[in-house]
């Protein structure tokens, strides 16, 4: 196999998850866990370091927007 | 451990790729769909979390992107993002289509693996084969969650059976076997009695990420 099908072929997961993502997400609530996780695995080679920042990220990054998006359907502008 | 030393019995290297390529991904397919709807009957009337799986999958596909391994890795990171972004663009602007999204993203990363030479020119390999209403969306996204299924574990499988030393038709046959066996559990999801109203690929697009 060329390598450059080999990396198209590993690069359809993150390619078809992402795509799947972003369709799914149609405001900006939506959008809000997604940033943030993407965030925090940004700055985890810093901070949190490559072991546990998967968990890190779907934690704080989930429980963030899940409050956020909370208080927000609670009080409509 | 190589093939030769592995021909005493015919079934060991389709053993193998059970095990590499086949279970470690499957076990959780059929778990996930029980736990679906386990979840989805306790919690249906309830607000309902929906952030922390984006959030994960998000964190997964950053870090597939950023720290990749082997054959995606000697592509530079920027133009691992740039394909990226290429493909969700083009996904929104074809009007959120997964296809054509996953197509410009693929083709963005060959295309510019291939040339090397950075003019950002790949946005322009994009929509012009959408087909608008070709197919039922539900088709083509059961279509396209079963290709991407496979191919994530044809690299796999394929690069593990090369470093035992395989010749291309062993390779061939393996990968044939992960197909039937997928194909088996896939089957076995559809008309189980766990889902019988909903076919398992159309519940995991539809239901967990949204």
């Amino acid at each position: 196999m060329p390598p450059v099908l080999a990396a198209a072929l590993l690069f359809t997961t993150p390619m078809f998850f992402s795509v799947n993502l972003a369709a799914a997400a149609r405001t900006l609530l939506d959008a809000l866990p997604i940033a943030l996780s993407v965030a925090i695995i940004l700055v985890a080679p810093w901070t949190i370091g490559r072991d546990y920042d998967l968990m890190v990220a779907g934690i704080v990054g989930g429980t963030i927007a899940y409050a956020v998006q909370r208080r927000a359907r609670r009080s409509p502008p | 451990m190589s093939i030769e030393a592995l021909q005493g019995g015919w079934f060991w290297p389709y053993l193998v790729v059970i095990v590499v390529g086949f279970l470690p991904t499957e076990v959780w397919r059929v778990l996930g769909v029980f736990a679906g709807k386990a979840s989805g009957r306790i919690r249906r009337s309830s607000t309902g979390s929906r952030s922390s799986p984006p959030a994960l999958v998000a964190a997964v596909v950053a870090k597939l992107v950023l720290a990749p391994t082997a054959p995606l890795s000697a592509i530079p990171t920027e133009t691992r993002a740039m394909a990226l972004a290429a493909g969700v663009g083009a996904m929104l602007f074809a009007r959120r289509s997964l296809v054509v999204g996953l197509l410009v993203g693929e083709g963005a990363l060959i295309s510019r693996a291939r040339s090397h030479r950075g003019d950002g020119s790949c946005e322009r390999t994009g929509p012009a084969v959408l087909p608008r209403r070709f197919l039922r969306q539900s088709a083509m996204q059961g279509l396209i969650v079963a290709l991407v299924g496979y191919a994530s574990s044809v690299a796999v499988v394929v690069q593990g059976l090369r470093a035992m030393g395989a010749t291309p038709g062993q390779i061939a046959s393996g990968l044939c076997m992960m197909g039937v066996a997928k194909g088996l559990v896939a089957i076995g999801l559809s008309c189980g009695r766990a889902c019988r109203s909903r076919s398992p690929g159309r519940r995991r697009a539809s239901r967990c990420w949204r």
